[in-house]
């Protein structure tokens, strides 16, 4: 569904990424486990296109960036902008007709209140919930459970199974190996820019 | 900068009899702008509560300043006194944050530089409304002119600050197709926010209705150039010499023909990366 191959990324003579082939099939949850620094989030840009790279990657889609939804680490919320007008940019922008976003409210965010005044947690939690109404193909989540209570870190593990149940390719990634346990068919751990270990969890 | 303020003071207190008044309302907008939540959010967060204090001072005065002494040099003692205070106490205190008002905006169906420009530029929007109502009532065609201006400028101001990459990255849209996107929703929104000053210089002064279409098509051209300058050099936010460009395009307009093709191709340019 999508194969990253020989990928590679550095900056200047610092590298980053070194040789990382990957499988990312439907239906699977994908866990990139590794140390602050390790390069996860650079992956991560990587596979959505925002960070230019050495390598390939192949999928199903021909405009494959188009059929993902990236949940950042620290996602960037503009000032005088309500939680509701966030949701409706990212709607608007794959072009998803979105009228009751009320339904979608999952986590009970207050969406009519600037989202630049929400709690690093409730931050994420609106992210998430905007490229849920975007209905992706493919999920990548940017440390999904960081600053967010427990309360929804169990919606989260409910939202990413569900989407599982749909046949989504779910990729997300963590610096704690045991929080993705629960939640990966497979966790493949990066240590200074490579995969030294895979491990199918649910094998 | 110095000769446009002065300009643009000496072209005020010419037209109307109410220009200290407007002086004082800009300067409230301003202050306004400084008092926002996420950048007074960083200052305290490195500064300690005196230091916070006396930097927002220092800026809302700073800010204040060139308004203050042209209202001196037009003798306006009381209100340039008034404005110093006020502009003092505002560095104390947002009443907007304090009440936690969100600000109601007819831009909220296609987020976000209207959304975002609308909340941030509100003052100067009323006061466009305040410039025409004085127009009408001193019977001052100039001044309703000046107000629609004013209003596409204030638009122009919306597209002067970049997003993030991810902001742009979320679109599944090409380049022309993003960037015609954004042209001609600036373009439509600008239309609706001009719409009643227009139709106000249209039933009172019918006469100045081909300087209200010059005026309006100049703006929306400058304002195109503004949204495909944004992201000419995306993601870096814009240059000096952009900038230069365009100050030096409102002086020259013919130039716009040369600005507007330069600034699309290289925005297409810097956009592939992103969108493709």
């Amino acid at each position: 569904m999508m194969h990253i191959e020989h990928l590679s990324k550095s900056y200047g003579a610092h590298i980053v990424l070194r040789d990382i082939s990957l499988d990312f099939e439907k239906g699977k949850v994908y866990g990139i486990v590794g140390e602050n620094g390790s390069g996860k989030t650079t992956l991560f840009k990587c596979i959505i296109g925002i960070e230019p790279f050495h390598g390939h990657i192949r999928s199903d889609y021909a405009d494959l960036k188009d059929h993902i939804g990236y949940l950042p680490t620290d996602p960037y919320f503009f000032s005088k902008i309500t939680g509701r007008e966030y949701l409706r940019l990212l709607a608007n922008a794959r072009g998803v007709v979105e009228n009751d976003v009320d339904t979608k409210n999952i986590f009970d965010l207050p969406l009519d209140q600037y989202a630049s005044n929400y709690s690093t947690g409730m931050k994420k939690k609106l992210a998430m919930t905007a490229i849920l109404i975007q209905q992706n193909d493919i999920y990548i989540l940017d440390e999904p459970y960081n600053g967010v209570d427990i309360h929804s870190n169990m919606i989260i593990t409910e939202i990413i199974d569900r989407l599982r149940n749909l046949q989504k390719t779910i990729i997300i990634s963590s610096h704690i190996f045991s929080t993705l346990k629960e939640t990966c068919d497979q966790i493949h751990v990066l240590d200074q820019g490579q995969i030294t270990r895979s491990v199918g969890v649910q094998n | 900068m110095a000769i446009i303020f002065s300009g643009f003071t000496a072209y005020l207190f010419y037209v109307s009899s109410f220009a200290s008044y407007v002086y004082a309302l800009v300067v409230l907008g301003f202050s306004s702008l400084l008092s926002e939540a996420g950048r007074t959010g960083f200052l305290k967060q490195h500064f300690s509560q005196q230091q916070f204090l006396i930097i927002r001072c220092v800026e809302n005065i700073t800010v204040a300043l060139p308004f203050i002494v042209g209202l001196i040099i037009y003798q306006e003692w009381l209100l340039a006194l008034g404005i110093l205070i006020i502009s003092a106490a505002l560095s104390y205190t947002s009443i907007e944050r304090n009440l936690n008002i969100v600000i109601p905006t007819p831009f909220y169906k296609y987020p976000f530089e209207f959304t975002i420009g609308f909340r941030k530029n509100y003052p100067v929007i009323i006061l466009a409304g305040f410039l025409m109502v004085m127009a009408v009532l001193y019977d001052n065609a100039n001044l309703g002119l000046f107000a629609v201006a004013l209003v596409l400028l204030v638009c122009m101001m919306f597209y002067m600050q970049s997003e993030p990459v991810y902001l742009v990255w979320i679109h599944a849209l090409s380049p022309p197709q993003f960037l015609l996107n954004k042209v001609s929703l600036a373009l439509l929104y600008a239309t609706l926010l001009c719409l009643p000053f227009a139709t106000v210089i249209l039933i009172f002064f019918m006469s100045h209705a081909g300087y209200l279409a010059m005026i309006f098509l100049l703006g929306i051209l400058y304002l195109a150039t503004a949204v495909l300058g944004k992201y000419a050099f995306f993601p870096a936010p814009m240059n000096v010499p952009q900038g230069l460009l365009m100050a030096f395009s409102f002086s020259f307009p013919p130039m716009l023909l040369f600005l507007l093709p330069y600034f699309y191709r290289r925005s297409v340019r810097q956009l592939k990366p992103v969108l493709q």
